[in-house]
């Protein structure tokens, strides 16, 4: 339980995906220009890694691994990632409609999203067991709900701000992350056993 | 010439005209993380060139054998292959760099420079030009991510490419090497990029590129299922 | 029918094989430099922590040596044996501990008169310029010499004492991390070594 905890605060905070990791950036800096947006994006990212962990730590586990098939990871990770977002997009289009109506046109950004691919990737380097890499799926995707969040925020004062023409748009709000990052330095240190 | 001319173009157009990293704004998260240093950058837009080349070349010969449906998962899997093939590479030939990288080796697959080329170019032209095309984006690619490893690693540890170069003349802040450092050189440098640049053509590209960056290339993956 | 479902799925099969094939063939061809990389990576970082070996061999793994009945700490990676001309002359430990910024790995030459040949951080994810430090020999040479026979101290000031070793500024929980694996590596080496 114990190791548990630490993933989940250390995914979340210590290695925040978006601020410390640089994992998923471009959905951060595409999609976190309104509270409402952000909150959408971040749903579909929780929902679908939590579901990649899942199913690329099983087929890595008796795919690959026993067939010493491990130079296969990537593009095996990728199609499943890319394969099940288009099927949790038929599944929620027809079972959920409200659901899918509110995290539906998130869904395919999610395949190029380098948090999912991301994760699996660390997973297998961690040697995490099935309910750890899940847990660290949740966990990270949890991480980018925060700082999404906590920058839409921040974004929606830039649009009234005063700036200098050539920092207007990406430059500034990439300053502005900058300075979002820093105060997630301030969490390295807080798992210590 | 005409042709000669062309190809030219196309080539240079990667560098300055269409930098994918300061103009087009894609694929932030490698620009972001392996810049700590110049040699990173270097290593990471070597590798991503490769598959760049090697994608758009393969993508532009199957592009009219291979059906529309199931065309995403095609491209796909080429540029999964091509990943892959560097990973490997890097890791029998320069181990020292690829463990520097790490995970953003692999990464590459999803970086949405491969597949924005590949919907916009390779798709529609020839094997010679969307090599071309590969390189120069690759080019580009390479130039930008050097430059952001040069400043962090001037800036942030005194060296350059290892070697010490500041010396005397100020203390390095370690704040430039760490992640906050990689977003405020980031957004420094794109607006210096801006400024030097011709505003007007800026404009016009801002309406496709700027500010949408994967979003908008994920757009394009998904339209053809959609 | 064949135009709708089996054409696409028939190219899209043949993409995937031709392109797995190719795979398959550039990992034959890699996969026996990687191999050979790592094993010299290996050896070198091994060679780093104990300069006067020349060959370092028999990897014991934490659950092996428990098997033998040996009391393990809980941090423990693996023991090698260092090896000069034919001889076994100490051992090397590769041990976790965790740091700032999440677990590191050291490795510990130290040979069968518990004399410390040799700290280095092989794996670890400090803060530059501050905890990274810790990867400097300016720090690991002071755990160099006689081991002491009890634990280390980590002290902020020059050290007076064998067994003190200074703290990097601003990075004592790196310095403390660095120190507690020395002191776990020191008591397995006394267990195999010092109690013969």
């Amino acid at each position: 339980m114990k190791e548990l905890f630490a993933i989940l605060i250390g995914a979340m905070l210590v290695e925040n995906f978006v601020l410390t990791k640089f994992l998923g950036i471009c959905p951060f800096l595409g999609v976190s220009k309104k509270t409402s947006t952000a909150l959408g994006m971040s749903g579909a990212v929780v929902f679908v890694l939590v579901l990649s962990q899942a199913v690329t730590w099983l087929a890595n586990e008796y795919l690959l691994v026993p067939n010493k098939l491990e130079y296969l990871q990537t593009i095996t990770f990728i199609l499943v990632i890319a394969a099940l977002v288009q099927f949790v997009e038929t599944v929620l289009k027809k079972l959920m409609p409200s659901l899918y109506k509110s995290l539906g046109v998130y869904l395919p950004l999610i395949t190029t999203n380098c948090a999912v691919l991301g994760s699996a990737l660390i997973f297998v380097e961690r040697d995490y067991t099935f309910v750890e890499s899940v847990v660290f799926g949740f966990a990270a995707g949890l991480g980018f709900t925060l700082a999404l969040i906590l920058f839409s925020g921040v974004r929606e004062r830039l649009e009234t701000a005063d700036i200098p023409e050539a920092f207007k748009g990406m430059p500034i709000t990439l300053i502005a992350a900058s300075l979002v990052s820093i105060t997630f330095i301030g969490f390295a240190g807080l798992i210590i056993s | 010439m005409a042709e000669r001319k062309k190809s030219f173009s196309v080539l240079l157009n990667g560098l300055i005209k269409e930098n994918p990293t300061f103009r087009l704004l894609l694929g932030m998260c490698p620009s972001l993380a392996v810049t700590t240093m110049a040699k990173n950058g270097l290593g990471m837009g070597a590798a991503a060139t490769f598959v760049l080349v090697g994608s758009n070349l393969v993508i532009s010969l199957i592009r009219k054998i291979v059906p529309d449906k199931v065309r995403i998962p095609a491209y796909i899997t080429v540029i999964a292959t091509f990943t892959t093939i560097v990973q490997l590479l890097m890791a029998a030939l320069l181990p020292e760099i690829n463990k520097q990288l790490g995970i953003f080796i692999p990464l590459i697959v999803v970086n949405c420079i491969i597949f924005a080329r590949a919907e916009m170019f390779a798709q529609k032209n020839g094997p010679f030009l969307s090599v071309l095309d590969g390189l120069g984006m690759g080019a580009g690619f390479t130039l930008a991510i050097t430059i952001i490893g040069s400043v962090r690693e001037i800036l942030g540890a005194g060296t350059w490419m290892g070697i010490p170069v500041t010396v005397n003349l100020f203390e390095p802040a370690i704040m430039f090497i760490l992640p906050p450092g990689g977003f405020l050189v980031m957004g420094f440098l794109v607006a210096l990029f801006n400024k030097l640049t011709n505003k007007k053509d800026r404009n016009a590209e801002c309406e496709t590129g700027c500010g949408v960056g994967c979003p908008g290339c994920s757009k394009a993956v998904n339209g053809g299922e959609a | 029918m064949f135009k709708e479902i089996i054409k696409p799925s028939l190219i899209l099969f043949l993409v995937c094989a031709i392109m797995t094939g190719a795979l398959a063939y550039v990992n034959s061809v890699t996969k026996p430099i990687i191999d050979e990389n790592n094993i010299i990576a290996e050896q070198e970082s091994l060679k780093n922590v104990y300069n006067d070996a020349d060959n370092f061999l028999d990897a014991k793994t934490a659950e092996e040596l428990k098997s033998e009945g040996i009391d393990v700490g809980d941090n423990i990676e693996k023991i090698y044996t260092a090896q000069k001309d034919g001889q076994s002359v100490g051992y090397v430990v590769a041990v976790f501990s965790s740091g700032y910024g999440g677990q590191m790995k050291i490795l510990v030459g130290i040979d069968n008169d518990l004399n410390i040949e040799g700290v280095s951080l092989t794996n670890h994810n400090e803060t530059p310029g501050l905890g990274a430090n810790a990867a400097d020999p300016k720090f690991t040479d002071q755990f160099l010499g006689k081991a002491p026979e009890t634990t280390y101290n980590v002290v902020k000031s020059v050290p007076n004492n064998e067994n003190e070793i200074q703290a990097i500024t601003a990075a004592t929980v790196t310095s403390k991390a660095v120190t507690k694996g020395v002191d776990e590596a020191v008591a397995l080496v006394r267990l195999m070594a010092g109690g013969a």
